[in-house]
């Protein structure tokens, strides 16, 4: 797997959930606030991931920047 | 005036589809108002804007992104110095929210994904126009209330500013 997840940088909101085309970024924790937001602890997931790129592909592809090259 | 072969092309701004809320709009653009158009908004910001925004350090449109780059044109109205602004706005950008003044006229280039917001017009001498471009055919939304302090997330309305084009 050529990509990882900086947990510090994430910001839960689990847009590369949705966006991965592979489905290789799954969702390990799922919590709801008091105010309602919701947030994603998320992974990729080795077997599924085909290091395609796309989660690399532009600048703000993840809006926290916290995907790069592993 | 007399209907003539392309006048559809000729487009007033219906406030009927859209209010005017506190903004007076002059013109909506998406498909739906004309087939292949992209979603363009254009509207005045005049003295009073504010008003009602009190002294909260994030009021206005919080934190979000779109699925499209977009771009934030302020165009300021004074003939002698077209670059003067005639106004203040502040501008957050990043994810880090970095704190921008805007008091010349100037494009701010939003690329998709790009977390960008609160806007917020703290001082305006002058009118100046506003037009909002986005490069998709509709508007798309996600906000970012992760990045706010939690009082701040208290105080904002969220139905006012609801999640649209993504999946959830």
């Amino acid at each position: 797997m050529a990509y990882k997840i900086d947990v510090k940088k994430c910001l839960k909101c689990g847009l590369c959930v949705t966006d991965c085309p592979e489905g290789a970024i799954v969702v390990d924790d799922k919590v709801t606030e008091s105010d309602g937001l919701v947030l994603y602890t998320v992974r990729i997931d080795p077997d599924k991931c085909t290091d395609c790129g796309v989660c690399v592909s532009h600048e703000w592809w993840c809006p926290a920047k916290a995907i790069s090259k592993a | 005036m007399a209907e003539k072969k392309y006048s559809k092309y000729i487009i007033e701004y219906d406030p009927t589809r859209w209010p005017m809320e506190r903004r007076p709009i002059v013109s909506h653009m998406d498909e739906s108002v004309a087939k292949g158009s992209y979603f363009y908004i254009m509207h005045w910001v005049a003295p009073g804007f504010a008003d009602n925004l009190g002294d909260f350090k994030y009021a206005g449109h919080p934190p979000h992104i779109h699925k499209d780059a977009e771009l934030l044109f302020h165009i300021g109205g004074n003939p002698e110095d077209p670059m003067d602004l005639g106004a203040e706005v502040i501008m957050y950008l990043g994810p880090e929210m970095e704190e921008h003044h805007i008091t010349r006229t100037c494009c701010i280039w939003i690329p998709p994904n790009f977390i960008h917001s609160p806007w917020l017009p703290v001082r305006i001498d002058r009118p100046f126009l506003f037009i909002e471009v986005n490069q998709g055919p509709s508007h798309t939304e996600k906000s970012y209330r992760q990045i706010l302090p939690k009082e701040a997330r208290e105080r904002i309305p969220w139905e006012m500013w609801p999640d649209e084009g993504y999946l959830r």
